[in-house]
């Protein structure tokens, strides 16, 4: 077989499976169609070029952290100001008991009335309102359904980091839903 | 006081990670913290609404075709050009590199040990029209919004610095802004899988990509390359480096540019 022959069934068998995913956190991360297809333009000749090198046994988290790379460095250079991190917090600067205030006493309604296309809206709205490094937590783990382990390759963190940063992108988003339908209810 | 878990640690407990005696912990926390379980019980819902009902983005048909394989038929016998045919251009044109690699890859032979001969140059020859293919196809996508700097600065002090930590050579950086061509940054590159630096300047509203290498030095002048999809290029080595320049300007402006760089 030829080394492009070889290249080409590689690609196949090891990227193109996860072109979706790819996607889906590239679609998150830039917030628009266009710019989506940009980052994965780039990061399909990236994973194209290099797939003859990858040795792992993890070709997802590997495609997904090439593209989820591919976007910050768009973002560092298109928008740099979406990168305002969350903040990873002091690790161990909290307890249990001293976190509570921070929350709102009230848990999220039991209905969440997310079978109003309203509130779908709402909620893909605050999701994209996150600053980039807790939305993109939030999409590996609850829309890719990743393990921390595997965030933490694809996002090059220590696992750790994972869990203190989703940690506080739910509670942001908590918090954020709770605002937003406060206001858009009568007192 | 027992100590209490982390707060971050219910997220663990949602997500079904950490370790046994880290969730058995905090099982055990939460029967007598009201206020934890509300957490554990807002985020679960809220995870569940993200899985149920927030937007998964599918990759566009589009996308998804333009990418998709080159059909089975590949690496049979003579089936090499109808492989690549569904690839777009760019993607097309990177196709090739392999092939030419090989060929790059003597040349860097060549360069490093002593070995080597006149036959190559005919190899060389043969090569540069595909060298030249990929070079524009570079040029074209690091045009694209995505890919144009890696370090954007018209100091040449801080461009050259940037490369020094990424590459196995130095290139050297110049601004000849007073020449007319201002340096605008440096970006790193692949030429088939051979790491490259490339510097980008300006010429009135027009970008060159100046490539860099290591790579034998051939006596001689700047040489014109081929005219690719209307973008001119040129060639010339210089101490141990291989330059291509590349861009929509003229030729006579492009040589310029080369002479500046040169002199």
């Amino acid at each position: 077989m030829s080394e492009d022959a070889t290249r080409a069934a590689l690609f196949e068998r090891l990227v193109l499976p996860h072109v979706d995913g790819a996607y889906n956190l590239a679609r998150w991360l830039t917030r628009n169609d266009a710019d989506a297809e940009d980052v994965m333009q780039e990061s399909m000749l990236r994973a194209y070029r290099f797939v003859d090198g990858f040795s792992g046994d993890n070709p997802r988290a590997w495609m997904l952290s090439i593209v989820r790379n591919a976007c910050f460095t768009w973002l560092r250079r298109n928008r740099p100001r979406d990168i305002v991190p969350l903040g990873d917090g002091e690790p161990g600067g909290e307890t249990l008991g001293t976190v509570v205030p921070l929350w709102s006493s009230e848990p999220l309604p039991a209905d969440l009335q997310l079978e109003r296309q309203a509130d779908r809206a709402l909620l893909d709205r605050l999701l994209e309102a996150m600053p980039a490094d807790g939305r993109e937590v939030l999409v590996l783990r609850e829309l890719e359904e990743l393990s921390y382990k595997d965030i933490a390759l694809i996002i090059g963190v220590p696992i750790g980091t994972v869990m203190s940063r989703l940690a506080r992108a739910r509670q942001r988003l908590i918090t954020d839903w709770q605002r937003a339908t406060a206001r858009g209810r009568p007192a | 006081m027992r100590a209490e878990p982390h707060p971050d640690n219910l997220d663990a407990l949602i997500d079904g990670e950490g370790t046994p005696a880290m969730l058995a912990a905090i099982e055990a926390h939460l029967v007598g913290c009201a206020a934890c379980r509300s957490v554990v019980a807002s985020k679960r819902k809220l995870g569940a609404a993200l899985r149920g009902h927030a937007t998964r983005h599918v990759a566009p048909a589009s996308l998804r075709e333009k990418w998709r394989r080159i059909p089975a038929t590949a690496g049979a016998p003579g089936s090499e050009t109808s492989t690549i045919l569904r690839f777009p251009r760019p993607i097309r044109r990177l196709k090739a590199a392999p092939r030419w690699l090989g060929l790059a890859a003597s040349l860097l032979l060549v360069a490093a040990g002593s070995a080597g001969g006149m036959h190559l140059l005919d190899r060389e020859a043969a090569g540069t029209e595909r060298l030249a293919d990929e070079i524009v196809s570079s040029h074209i996508r690091s045009l694209a919004a995505t890919h144009l700097y890696d370090v954007e600065s018209t100091d040449q002090h801080t461009v050259k610095p940037w490369f020094a930590g990424k590459l196995s050579f130095s290139p050297p950086v110049r601004d000849l802004a007073e020449q007319g061509f201002p340096l605008l940054g440096g970006r790193l590159d692949y030429l088939g899988r051979q790491q490259v630096a490339a510097l980008i300047y300006r010429h009135r509203q027009h970008i060159i990509n100046l490539f860099v290498w290591p790579g034998p030095d051939q006596p001689g002048a700047i040489q014109a390359g081929p005219v690719e999809q209307g973008y001119n290029t040129l060639h010339w080595s210089q101490n141990g480096m291989l330059f291509w320049a590349v861009s929509d300007v003229n030729q006579g402006d492009l040589q310029a540019f080369a002479d500046h760089f040169r002199d």
